[in-house]
């Protein structure tokens, strides 16, 4: 069902577009035994900004796949030229659930130009299912001081970015801190590339889980972080987040700013009790496209042979956990590093609905 | 022993979930049914979920002899059976399986328990797990007392560095109310409550564990949650299959010892309890504690008068002719044991005087189907009128919590037909986990396992439940022994006898699911 319009985007029209795919739905099943009943359902208002998409892209599955987990009135907004038309198009995204219901919700997705993109939130907000959160899912560029952007975050309860995407120059990474504290009291962050660091710390902690190796935790003072990253490569997002992460909850404070030499970057940190090294290595492996952590080290210089390590495959789908005490190997275990797609990551951050504290203070990390 | 917690200064925040330390899981019975089609595989998805540290290491155990090796490979194909996804990445499970031991013992063998200390000590040197040891007792019942007996003689019951020992027994605990106090002060000889873990599979199940979020996370049920808005609480655990290749159990059980001695009154514990004031194991098994101290004595009448029994014969089930339990195999072609039960309870205390609790359970039901249904009562006066002018008949308000299959509630209630006259229908308004939540629920062996690993018993029996629980039945049970309540017969793939619909009273029925 598609709304065109000249004048902008009829709200008036989605509404009873809206209400007309279920009547069109259900009297399509009518009479026909055999197929499963349609069930609507929503627990979420989803709100997808895509620039560089079109209608039925890859990005549909993804959304089909959010939706099985998530069922979920979408907004997705498909960013046009001025020369393009403006138009709402209503559909129902469906999937049969292993009882053999037929589970659908609803999606508007909206084509607009700049004119309408800089009223977008006037047209979201009456459209919104009342009483179920709204999450905003950034799928581009952050426009830090966009009066527009700034709108749709201040109706979201949950906002879901990707830092990973933050332009390369120093100083981004302070406007998001500045953007997550400015907006912390109502909207809670996901970050995809913090989301995807989970594994990562997952393993890192379980270490100290275990009685025998707790006590070195107070001993740790230099951490190497390894990276593989096309030559002449900025350094990555995911090992600014692991290293803030590390020296948040630990307790060490920033000594210096981050020095780059040639491919490694070092920073010097004050521990409780003692200094910290931090390094981290990116290792040029001459394959385009994104860099990759690929090993987490954490040792203590006063135990000598002792060392707690993380490291990914040589075929990327695994991590493997080290820990040696005094030179004698300790138990490991391996994990399978799944690479979630984006559909499924972001059906996992769907769940959490509080703030993620942890990230906010990594972030605090990097305030300037 | 309470094992302080350590707090995990990188454990912290919402993505990461609680893992276990590094233990031993010793399972006796390791070779039997339970260990392949729900502890083995249970375990593995945990370690897929990283939620098992490194050095998490299980010791199965069982007379038969059996290599390391043999261990793993029939550990394979039980994970290939029952987990849905198998083995899935093959590194993840040889890493797994690198974890896996066996050794065997025999309580008649006091040597082989020697050597079952010793490969723990080296296991514990080898893996790093700590002394920390949890001990599943997966055999028949008659098994439990010897083992642990053993275990005590062989100074396995203690940690020898300061590990933890924690004990899973399965149910049925005991067969009656003086079995179940002899099992549980056997094991209180050798450890103590805390590190006992009662397990009831049914605790561990999700919408089991919604009930107390239901009750009470939202504020509107509370004030109706009692006999002045309330007029029943019916629970109905339904099975379609029979005893399949269970006879020589279900011969010793039936379906009141099977099912509603335990589980069903886990159920009507978590419907009736009062809210605790935390969430902690002891809070809220304080709070079941109570529900069960409260509820009312049967004496002889009163069992015969609120208990039903029968015992499924010939019928269809799903179109499909099945025999009646006498034909099934290893059981007595002139058994007596009951197949459905069911009986009437009340709680005397002041949120539920005189408010029924119907409990039933059967096999041979036409669908499986574990639900609690909280009937409320009538308007006090009908305001509509049919058009005879005879007040309309409005059913009465019904929540429904279905625990199994198609997880959900639904809240039944009035409303007017489109229309230009007052006709009024029954609507449902449905919350269903499956639809809301696209997520697989976790397996309820894989919560109560980490639970168990974590020291939460929140989800376990404890023992004196596990006492009053049989204190309260025992008449019931007495009366059946005397056959002072016949033994009904109902046709396979129907709803029971009809003797349990008389059970109900006037004005009230069991709810069709």
């Amino acid at each position: 069902m598609s709304t065109e319009t000249a004048a902008g985007i009829d709200v008036g029209k989605i509404e009873h577009d809206l209400r007309q795919l279920w009547i069109d739905m259900a009297a399509a099943k009518e009479g026909a035994s055999d197929s499963p009943g349609v069930l609507r359902a929503c627990v979420q208002n989803l709100i997808v900004y895509a620039p560089g998409e079109e209608l039925g892209s890859a990005l549909a599955g993804v959304l089909a796949e959010i939706s099985a987990q998530h069922p979920s009135r979408i907004f997705l907004i498909l960013p046009r030229g001025e020369d393009q038309e403006t138009q709402a198009t209503v559909s129902a995204v469906c999937h049969v659930t292993a009882g053999r219901k037929q589970v659908c919700c609803e999606q508007i997705a909206i084509e607009a130009g700049p004119g309408e993109l800089a009223r977008i939130s006037s047209v979201i907000e009456p459209l919104l299912v009342s009483d179920l959160p709204v999450v905003l899912w950034w799928r581009s560029d952050i426009p830090f001081g966009d009066r527009e952007f700034g709108r749709l975050i201040r109706r979201a309860d949950r906002v879901i970015l990707d830092s990973s995407k933050l332009p390369a120059e120093e100083g981004s990474f302070g406007q998001l801190v500045g953007l997550v504290e400015a907006v912390q009291r109502w909207t809670a962050f996901t970050d995809l590339s913090w989301s995807a660091l989970t594994p990562w710390r997952q393993l890192l902690s379980g270490f100290f889980d275990v009685p025998m190796f707790r006590p070195r935790m107070e001993l740790l003072d230099e951490v190497k972080l390894e990276v593989s990253a096309p030559a002449g490569a900025p350094m990555p997002v995911e090992a600014k987040l692991v290293a803030g992460w590390l020296a948040t909850r630990l307790g060490w404070k920033r000594q210096s700013d981050m020095v780059r030499d040639g491919n490694v970057v070092r920073l010097e940190l004050a521990g409780r009790t003692h200094p910290v090294r931090m390094q981290i290595e990116l290792k040029p492996d001459g394959v385009e496209g994104k860099a990759r952590l690929t090993a987490v080290r954490l040792l203590a210089s006063t135990d000598p042979g002792s060392e707690f390590a993380v490291t990914r495959s040589a075929g990327g789908k695994h991590l493997v956990t080290s820990a040696t005490l005094g030179g004698s190997k300790q138990c490991g275990t391996v994990a399978q590093f799944d690479g979630l797609d984006e559909g499924r990551m972001v059906g996992r951050e769907l769940e959490i609905l509080e703030h993620d504290l942890v990230y906010e203070t990594t972030l605090q990390f990097f305030r300037t | 022993m309470e094992v302080e917690a350590f707090e995990n200064p990188l454990r912290a925040g919402i993505r990461l979930q609680r893992a276990a330390e590094p233990c031993i899981a010793v399972i006796f019975g390791a070779s039997g049914d339970l260990a392949k089609r729900k502890l083995v595989p249970a375990l593995y998805s945990l370690a897929r979920q990283n939620l098992l540290g490194p050095g998490f290491t299980v010791l199965g155990t069982a007379r038969s002899a059996m290599s390391d090796e043999e261990f793993r490979k029939v550990m394979r194909s039980a994970v290939e059976e029952f987990v849905e996804e198998g083995v899935g990445d093959e590194r993840q499970w040889e890493s797994f399986a690198s974890g896996l031991f066996y050794t065997a013992t025999d309580t008649a063998a006091p040597d082989s328990y020697e050597a079952l200390g010793d490969r723990l000590k080296k296991l514990d040197g080898e893996r790093g797990a700590g002394g920390n040891r949890l001990i599943y007792l997966s055999t028949p019942p008659s098994q439990y007392s010897p083992i642990v007996k053993c275990l005590r003689a062989h100074n396995l019951h203690r940690s020898e560095n300061g590990g933890w020992i924690r004990i899973i027994v399965e149910k049925p605990f005991g067969r009656d109310l003086d079995s179940a106090r002899a099992l549980n002060r056997e094991l209180l000889e050798v450890f103590s409550e805390d590190q006992i873990y009662r397990i009831d599979h049914y605790l561990g199940k999700e919408t089991v564990q919604n009930i107390m979020v239901l009750r009470f996370a939202n504020m509107i049920l509370e004030p109706l949650w009692n006999r002045n808005y309330i007029d029943h609480v019916q629970i109905t655990a339904a099975e379609s299959i029979g005893v399949e290749n269970r006879g020589g159990y279900y011969e010793t059980s039936g379906a009141f010892r099977d099912m509603i001695q335990n589980h069903m009154l886990q159920l009507l514990a978590l419907v009736a309890m009062e809210p605790p004031w935390s969430m902690d194991a002891g809070a809220v098994r304080d709070e079941k504690a109570k529900v069960i101290r409260a509820a009312r004595d049967f004496t002889a009448e009163t069992a015969r008068q609120g208990s039903v029994r029968g015992q499924y014969g010939p019928g269809s089930i799903g179109g499909r002719p099945v025999p009646g339990y006498r034909q099934e195999k290893d059981v007595n072609p002139e058994s007596q044991t009951e197949t459905f039960a069911a009986a009437r309870f009340y709680i005397d205390n002041w949120r539920w005087a005189d408010v029924p609790f119907y409990l039933r359970s059967g096999k041979r039901l036409p669908k499986r189907v574990t639900e609690i249904a909280i009937g409320f009562r009538e308007a006090p006066h009908q305001l509509f009128r049919l058009s005879t002018g005879a007040p309309s008949t409005v059913d009465p308000n019904m929540l429904v919590m279905r625990i199994q299959p198609e997880e959900g509630i639904s809240l039944k209630f009035a409303a007017k037909l489109p229309g230009q006259s007052i006709q009024i229908r029954p609507v449902s308004m449905d919350f269903q986990y499956g639809t809301s939540f696209g997520k697989k629920s976790p397996e309820a062996y894989e919560r109560l396992l980490l639970d168990a690993m974590l020291g939460d018993s929140t989800l376990y029996a404890r023992g004196d439940f596990v006492e009053e629980a049989w204190a309260l039945v025992m008449p019931i049970l007495h009366a059946w022994e005397a056959n002072e309540v016949p033994l009904a017969s109902y046709e396979s793939g129907t709803w029971g006898p009809h003797e349990a619909d008389a059970l109900m009273g006037e004005g009230r029925r069991w709810r069709r699911p």
